[in-house]
């Protein structure tokens, strides 16, 4: 059974100019053990996806529609009969069964409290017969699984003491603490230089082995899920508009977008050529239709396109994809 | 100095006081610490490196935001850090610089056309209103602007938009060279194909010369003729952007070029990842010897004691005592 199943979920956001549809008719669904890479660019909707899910939406967002379960069990606010209900429930899965990893390690941890107090914060809260001591042992623990050396004397630390790379693995450490179903990483290496980033994505595929628990990695970067994802789900303007397997959407990509997606990057293994861009810009999500959001920028847009979006096409158990292009009426046209 | 050369950067040192409080030893943060290359005419030299290596100091230094504790810096053989009066204007003529935040380099009081119109104003290149106007609507066609665009505000622009606005801008004064400072980091993946594609055309078309700045290496290497890799003030390697992308001779390069994930499931499981242990060394109190021994897995004893000289191996120039005898 799939450990996070998410179904037709849609959120928006009330603004003074109009609703955004940030996030539309989402599927996903992540197994148990699972490495899913969400991929999409500033405004695609797929940081808003999983704050729908771990109810950290601003106040002016609001999941419309759509079932969220967690192991099984809803946890969609819309299935609670008022907010004090849902909030109660989301309190006791938040950091419990759901963790997440934030993007910018230098604003994440309080620098007035010392690292021991908020790795230990998670562990007694959601373990409330737990004595002070065990819980640091099992802090100091979980500073030695990510790889922060002598935690003995650094547990007394203030986060102003140590660098960019060892906060985020502080910050994958309390998100480890209580085990998680599924941890939630939200461009956990942007922030980070390239060689540091490394020893993270090597400490998160290593951790991959060791625990049991979902990574859904939520990126832009296309090197970061090739190397580390089980699968990866693209998302374009709220929209997720083609999933599959890594090999699949690197190799076989189908929608016009991943195609576009990989050619406008430069792949520093091949020879120098030129770089194909995608013409345009990413789509207003300011009172959205029915329409494809790739619409505008797509070379092999059609009429229908404006009007709908095409129900997703399977091309695999794993892989499918929503374009137009591969309905039966379209196909051997669109390709010309 | 061959003829064909347009800067030489020769030993540049760039160091900030820093105070630690009272009656306590004044220091200074040595972010370029004596650094040699050159520039060829209609050349992309790409400079990498990690945070705080001092790669943006340098683009600075060169174009006088900063002024160079030591060395120097020849813009078509003169001497920038010497130029006084009215030659000042002339070399700010010829040099410009495009910026990483296109957000916070644009004036959002001001409309486009009086953007890209200001340097032609300071500098009086044309007589009239008029020809300014007409060459303002010619650079926005050039870097892909619609011509009635020239009286709306940077905020009605998206990222990549303004990115062209500020490429508009430099190039309003014909210049022969310019500091690329991490143009596309800022940007999303779609659209950093698309500046980059500009920046390639407006070389092929006006033969301008480049620094392009940044840490992203596959785009580095994508653009540039030539690549320095900077490690905490030092220039460790230069050379062709292919013979250091493919065999890099310095540990440095190689654990940098190892640690770019690649967008490629199957040759990103083959690929060897030489993940380097520790962090970057404060660039107040630098390791003695070679910058680079605190992390470098082939160091030795000499390498403590002395500092390793660029020098040349196989057609490029490399920091590293590794190939002395060679």
């Amino acid at each position: 059974m799939a450990m996070l199943e998410i179904n037709h979920l849609t959120t928006e956001f009330t603004t003074e100019n109009g609703i955004v549809k940030a996030v539309r008719d989402v599927s996903l669904k992540v197994e148990k053990g699972e490495v899913l890479g969400i991929v999409g660019e500033s405004g695609s909707g797929k940081s808003q996806t999983m704050f729908s899910v771990m109810g950290l939406l601003a106040g002016n967002g609001k999941v419309v529609e759509g079932s969220i379960k967690l192991d099984g069990k809803e946890i969609s606010p819309l299935s609670f009969e008022n907010r004090k209900d849902y909030e109660k429930t989301m309190d006791d899965i938040r950091g419990n069964d759901m963790a997440m990893i934030f993007q910018d390690p230098m604003t994440f941890l309080n620098p007035v409290l010392k690292i021991e107090t908020q790795l230990v914060e998670p562990i007694i809260n959601h373990n409330p017969d737990i004595s002070k001591k065990e819980a640091r042992q099992r802090a100091l623990e979980l500073m030695r699984k990510v790889g922060i050396p002598s935690p003995e004397n650094r547990i007394d630390q203030y986060p102003h003491q140590f660098s960019g790379g060892m906060r985020q693995r502080i910050i994958i450490a309390i998100a480890l603490a209580c085990n998680p179903k599924v941890i939630i990483a939200d461009e956990p290496t942007t922030a980070l230089d390239v060689t540091i980033q490394a020893q993270v994505l090597d400490l998160i595929s290593s951790l991959k082995d060791t625990i049991d628990s979902s990574i859904i990695m939520i990126t832009h970067d296309l090197g970061v899920v090739a190397s580390i994802c089980d699968r990866i789900a693209i998302m374009y303007g709220g929209k997720i508009v083609e999933t599959g397997t890594a090999e699949e959407i690197f190799y076989n990509p189908q929608h016009p977008y991943t195609k576009g997606l990989l050619q406008c990057i430069a792949n520093p293994e091949e020879e120098r050529k030129k770089l194909h861009p995608i013409p345009g810009s990413p789509p207003d999500l300011l009172n959205i239709s029915n329409e494809c959001p790739f619409v505008d920028r797509c070379e092999s847009a059609m009429k229908i396109c404006k009007l709908a979006m095409n129900d997703y096409t399977s091309f695999s158990d794993t892989h499918s994809c929503s374009c137009w292009l591969q309905h039966d009426m379209a196909k051997g046209k669109g390709e010309e | 100095m061959a003829d064909d050369t347009i800067l030489k950067v020769d030993n540049l040192k760039v160091y900030f006081p820093v105070s630690n409080g009272f009656l306590k030893k004044k220091s200074f943060v040595k972010a370029v610490d004596g650094i040699s290359f050159d520039i060829k005419k209609g050349e992309t030299f790409g400079l990498v490196g990690e945070s705080g290596c001092g790669k943006s100091t340098t683009g600075r230094a060169i174009v006088k935001i900063y002024k160079p504790t030591d060395g120097i810096v020849e813009f078509e053989g003169k001497d920038v850090t010497k130029i006084k009066g009215t030659d000042i204007k002339q070399f700010k003529k010829d040099m410009q610089m495009i910026f990483q935040d296109p957000y916070a380099s644009l004036n959002p009081r001001m409309t486009v056309g009086e953007i890209i119109r200001e340097p032609m104003d300071i500098h009086g290149i044309y007589d009239t209103k008029e020809e300014r106007e007409k060459r303002v609507r010619e650079l926005l066609e050039i870097v892909g602007l619609k011509p009635d665009h020239i009286r709306r505000y940077p905020h009605e622009f998206s990222g990549g938009q303004r990115q062209r606005i500020g490429i508009a801008r430099t190039l309003a004064l014909n210049p022969k060279f310019i500091v690329c400072d991490e143009p596309i980091s800022a940007l999303d993946v779609s659209i950093q194909a698309q500046v980059i594609n500009l920046l390639e055309e407006i070389q092929e078309k006006m033969g301008i010369s480049y620094l392009f700045i940044a840490h992203d290496l596959s785009m580095v290497k994508h653009i540039s003729d030539r690549i320095g890799v900077m490690y905490l003030g030092n220039m460790v390697e230069v050379g062709n952007s292919d013979d250091v992308y493919h065999h890099p001779l310095h540990p440095y390069t190689q654990a940098l070029l190892s640690s770019v994930p690649i967008p490629d499931p199957k040759a990103a499981g083959l690929k060897k990842r030489i993940v380097l242990e520790g962090e970057l060394p404060s660039p107040i109190d630098p390791p003695s010897g070679c910058v680079f021994r605190t992390r470098c897995p082939k160091a030795t004893e000499r390498c403590a004691q002395e500092k390793p000289k660029l020098r040349s191996v196989d057609g490029r120039q490399v920091a590293c005592f590794l190939y002395d005898e060679k």
